[in-house]
């Protein structure tokens, strides 16, 4: 039987997504249950203390997002409420920092979910994510299922592509092929999506109410959010969280969305350990290979993208650093540079405000 | 001893325009009792008359009568509510078949103290403000909105987050609300009328119609609780308000069931039965404990999930007619024999 007859216990976690992943599952579910869904980044152990409390009868599944700042943390979660059903989106470098700086660590932190999920249980991973193959799932005494879009796996996306609505793509389930529609921009998103869909087929939804959930889903803000501008002018507004992953997945966005000239203004990333610059000089070599026009970086460690997206030869000319400081400079700068159907890329933790930029120029360009 | 009177009592003054009097008065005379219809205001305390109708030789031919063995009250309460003083004198003297359970709300929270079924009760929550409304919205999705006070599936709506706006269904008409739209259209009926909210059941059946279960039980002539008819009811054109009265069809149950569940049928029918019978006692044992009163009637409506469960919308304590399909009379049949249980016991006293 099914999880032994258990009523399914879904958590989340990863560096990137986990929000994302949650929303799409419950978006699904609710097709056809009532579901408790924690409320979106209420990850910590003492949410999760509430939300034990909260899932009663009424509930015929439970969708909740574990957040790890620290190792062990995950276990805590797991032993407050245990899982039957654990998901791990990706392993990327948030709060690397409070792992040593190491992504073996920060996999190890990870896979106390592998643990913590119920014998009989059922675990997702993305079979494209490097990172994630060190998660040792032959560990786990239950059903693994792999999601990918690049390398084979139990519910593959092909066909990927972006659309002005999100992302569409297609899967194969019980040997027929169905088309989806995500209504979030990234190729990101399609693996967001691709868990939310192996989770219900496991659990015996179909395709129709897959399809449905999806396309119902709420779309978080500020997240890859699309602002249609006067004169064919884009706003990508991203400003909530900045990781390297998160950081190359919207100059993806940026890439495939804009059809004329491309800005991107890339936020400082926090929480990256003794490698910041590191890494951040490596986003700048990834800009570099994109069909960018111009380059922004915005907060003091943010000058280091610069430095990358130069040294891989991006036009020196072509980039500019701005502290907060500095912000309403920037602004004037854009307005001279923004012509009809430019496409502007606003991406940075939210603790930058980078949003300010977007109001000015959805208020400037309305 | 003369003739058991069965009083018929409700709001309107001429049983002609009262479709149901004439079973009513049809089955009384076969069962071997009397039926008086009359209205409050033709009740004369100081002779302890009431003026009221009787059917005789093929009409309705006014009389003048002493007062009833028993009352069968019926009407609108809300209309009925005009004439409280006359009906609360006329409890004191007469037994009266039905009393009023009272509003969605109360019952809910009434049988979520008892307990014994609280397991089968949808959460329901009272809303007084459009901020209540989108914190409940949010955590469930998709959920139903409805006014506490009312009955025959009027003011029912089904509503539904899709990304940024809402799909709201009322009766069979569907809509698409902004945020800003969604807000005034529940601040609108909120300054109309006390309103509830419930998480949504999916019920539907293969074919993706919704539906919700009647389960309408009574009392007999021994004061047993017998089940009159439990059928399936269909909203209309993707409606999830299933009520006959708001445009819904009916189907009969067996053949439903045998469709829906194959092999099972039987026992999710016999699990319907004994889940209705058992309901009603605990009703009338928490209305007997609470207010010393009897329930003689109860339609109780239902969903079942997709693991057969089932989940109560909400309990009503005047039902009204089943469809005609199943007017074998037995509706009236207990009804006039649980009122001559009444009386008798009333006369033994």
């Amino acid at each position: 039987m099914l999880l032994n007859g258990e009523k399914p216990i879904i958590a989340v976690t990863g560096s990137a997504g986990k929000t994302t992943v949650k929303n799409l599952v419950a978006a699904i579910l609710r097709e056809k249950w009532v579901v408790f869904e924690s409320n979106d980044y209420n990850n910590t152990t003492e949410k999760t203390k509430e939300h034990a409390q909260r899932i009663s009868f009424i509930h015929r599944a439970a969708v909740v997002e574990y957040g790890m700042a620290y190792p062990g943390v995950i276990t805590e979660h797991c032993n407050i409420l245990k899982p039957n059903i654990g998901i791990i989106t990706n392993i990327g470098l948030a709060h690397i920092g409070n792992f040593q700086g190491s992504i073996e660590q920060l996999a190890a932190g990870k896979s106390e979910l592998v643990k913590g999920v119920s014998e009989g249980g059922m675990f997702f991973i993305n079979g494209d994510d490097e990172n994630s193959k060190l998660i040792p799932v032959n560990t786990f005494k239950g059903r693994l299922f792999k999601v990918s879009i690049d390398s084979n796996s139990d519910y593959r996306a092909t066909n990927v592509k972006y659309s002005e609505d999100g992302m569409v793509f297609t899967v194969t389930l019980d040997d027929k092929e169905y088309s989806f529609l995500c209504p979030m921009l990234g190729k990101h998103n399609v693996y967001n999506a691709l868990f939310a869909i192996a989770v219900a087929h496991q659990l015996g939804f179909s395709p129709l109410d897959m399809q449905k959930g999806l396309r119902n889903a709420k779309t978080p803000e500020h997240r890859l959010t699309i602002h249609k501008l006067t004169n064919g002018i884009i706003v990508i507004d991203d400003t909530v969280h900045a990781h390297p992953t998160a950081m190359k997945a919207a100059l993806d966005v940026l890439e495939a969305v804009g059809k004329k000239k491309k800005i991107a203004i890339l936020g400082s990333m926090p929480e990256l350990g003794d490698r910041i610059n590191e890494y951040h000089e490596e986003i700048g070599r990834y800009a570099a290979t994109k069909d960018i026009d111009f380059l922004y970086t915005y907060g003091n460690v943010s000058v280091n993208i610069g430095i990358g997206a130069i040294c891989a030869g991006f036009p020196i000319n072509k980039v500019s650093h701005k502290t907060p400081l500095y912000r309403k400079v920037m602004h004037r700068e854009l307005i001279n540079m923004i012509e009809p159907g430019t496409a502007i890329l606003i991406k940075g933790a939210s603790r930058l405000d980078m949003y300010e930029t977007v109001l000015f120029l959805c208020d400037y360009y309305k | 001893m003369s003739l058991i009177l069965i009083g018929m009592l409700h709001h309107r003054k001429d049983p002609r325009s009262v479709q149901k009097s004439y079973a009513y008065a049809a089955v009384a005379k076969a069962e071997g009792a009397e039926l008086l219809y009359f209205s409050p205001k033709s009740v004369n305390f100081d002779e302890r008359k009431i003026n009221g109708y009787m059917y005789i030789d093929g009409k309705w031919q006014q009389v003048e009568s002493g007062f009833p063995d028993v009352i069968y009250n019926t009407g609108s309460p809300e209309k009925l509510e005009k004439s409280k003083e006359i009906i609360s004198k006329l409890k004191e003297e007469v037994p009266f078949t039905t009393y009023s359970i009272g509003n969605k709300m109360r019952v809910q929270r009434r049988l979520e103290n008892y307990g014994e079924f609280s397991k089968y009760l949808i959460p329901s929550e009272n809303i007084h403000s459009t901020r209540g409304f989108f914190s409940f919205l949010r955590q469930y999705g998709k959920i139903v909105f409805k006014p506490v006070n009312g009955h025959k599936g009027q003011g029912i709506s089904f509503i539904e987050s899709i990304q940024d706006k809402y799909h709201v269904l009322i009766g069979s008409k569907s809509y698409i609300f902004t945020l800003d739209e969604m807000k005034s259209f529940v601040s609108n009926n909120l300054n109309q009328e006390p309103y509830l909210v419930q998480p949504y059941i999916n019920c539907k059946t293969k074919e993706g119609i919704a539906y919700d279960i009647r389960l309408h039980v009574q009392k007999n002539g021994e004061g047993k609780w017998v089940i009159t008819a439990i059928y399936p009811r269909f909203g209309c054109c993707g409606s999830i308000v299933s009520n006959i009265n708001s445009g819904g069809s009916t189907n009969y149950l067996i053949p439903f069931l045998k469709q829906e569940f194959g092999d099972e049928y039987y026992e999710v029918k016999k699990y319907l039965e004994v889940f209705s019978l058992q309901l009603a006692e605990h009703m009338d044992k928490i209305q007997q404990e609470k207010f010393s009163e009897s329930i003689d009637e109860l339609g109780i409506d239902v969903a079942l999930d997709d693991m057969k469960k089932i989940w109560i919308y909400e309990i009503n304590w005047r039902p009204g007619c089943p469809p005609a399909f199943y007017l074998e009379l037995d509706v009236v049949i207990n009804t006039i024999r649980y009122a001559m249980l009444l009386a008798k016991e009333h006369r033994g006293n």
